[in-house]
């Protein structure tokens, strides 16, 4: 990954949009749709510049991005293993998570949300 | 050929200990412990991560280096669990440590699993072409791929055969890319035709989105 780029305000409207939607337009009967929106929500956070350098962008799970974010965060290593456990519910082998581990999927996402939308929302403001 | 499971055994106490994961509860705790995977295949690369089937109760555990897998006794029992994926491989390419997977002569390929993969490629590649633009070239190309090898294991699970681990996969295609049309016919039956535009089979999954054929066989 080069160089983290300059927030602006842009990039980062897009962000807290990305994540917003994400919680709205859960559906826990596609896995797929969860599995790339979470990689939009990351690549997101990468475009608007809030996560340090990483050199394998592919490998790069929503705890880690959380983790990274270059912005401070409440509670930040409660969310990583919120993250975690999203991302264990959202990926079975063969991708066919049970419906009731995405449920679970979706009250985790819900509660990161609700710590991260205002954090970014606050940056916004700030810009 | 397959790894000692003692090797693995070691492994997998190196990657816990790195984890922070109580591998001797795990191990108690089940009533079989398989590793499967590149590892226990013995086709892995250094980065590989170690795979671990536990059939009792337990929390899924995921990171860069382990991926322990928890499937209740109830559901190792049951005619899913016979016709899955997982457990076609598991029979196949798995290393006992605990148990003797008497549960393997009832494993039967099954159309499921087949139907399910089918489901699987169409809502990737739909997907991939909803979130294209809004997704970090690096994660552009890791669905490229992931969308490869999803073709190949539907190719053979119509087969009836076990499907083998990735870098198997990987190998297959780097060296058949040239001369097979088994994965044409395979993305022919999945009646997307958007999917098959151009001669050259998979690669006209994403021709709308100008991928070269070149992005499908790196890792």
């Amino acid at each position: 990954m080069s160089a983290p780029k300059k927030l602006t305000k842009q990039s980062l409207i897009v962000a807290i949009a990305e994540l917003r939607s994400f919680v709205e337009e859960f559906d826990i009967d596609d896995a797929e749709d969860v599995q790339l929106r979470t990689d939009a929500l990351i690549s997101a956070l990468i475009d608007a510049g809030l996560l340090s350098g990483k050199k394998n962008v592919r490998k790069v799970r929503l705890n880690v991005a959380i983790e990274g974010l270059t912005i401070k965060v409440p509670g930040r290593e409660k969310l990583v293993v919120k993250a975690e456990m999203f991302c264990d519910l959202t990926n079975s082998y063969g991708g066919e998570p049970p419906q009731s581990d995405m449920e679970d999927a979706k009250s985790e996402l819900e509660e990161i949300a609700e710590v991260l939308l205002p954090v970014l929302e606050k940056k916004l403001q700030n810009l | 050929m397959k790894q000692d499971s003692a090797e693995l055994l070691k492994v997998a106490k190196r990657y816990a200990d790195r984890d922070r994961v109580p591998l001797d509860q795990i191990l108690s705790s089940a009533s079989e412990v398989v590793f499967f995977g590149s590892r226990a295949a013995k086709v892995n690369s250094c980065s590989s991560d170690l795979d671990i089937l536990c059939i009792g109760s337990g929390q899924r555990h995921k990171s860069a280096h382990l991926d322990i897998v928890w499937k209740s006794q109830h559901e190792s029992e049951s005619a899913n669990w016979f016709s899955s994926e997982l457990a076609g491989h598991v029979g196949a390419y798995g290393v006992w440590l605990i148990g003797k997977g008497s549960w393997c002569s009832s494993i039967h390929a099954g159309e499921t699993a087949a139907r399910q993969k089918e489901r699987r490629i169409k809502a990737l590649s739909v997907g991939l072409q909803t979130y294209w633009q809004r997704l970090h070239p690096d994660f552009q190309h890791k669905y490229l791929v992931m969308i490869r090898r999803e073709i190949q294991r539907l190719d053979i699970l119509r087969q009836g055969i076990a499907i083998p681990p990735t870098p198997q996969l990987d190998e297959y295609w780097t060296s058949h890319r040239a001369s097979d049309d088994r994965l044409a016919d395979t993305i022919s039956c999945l009646g997307m035709p958007e999917l098959i535009t151009h001669k050259t089979r998979l690669f006209a999954i994403l021709s709308d989105l100008n991928i070269s054929r070149g992005s499908l066989l790196s890792r």
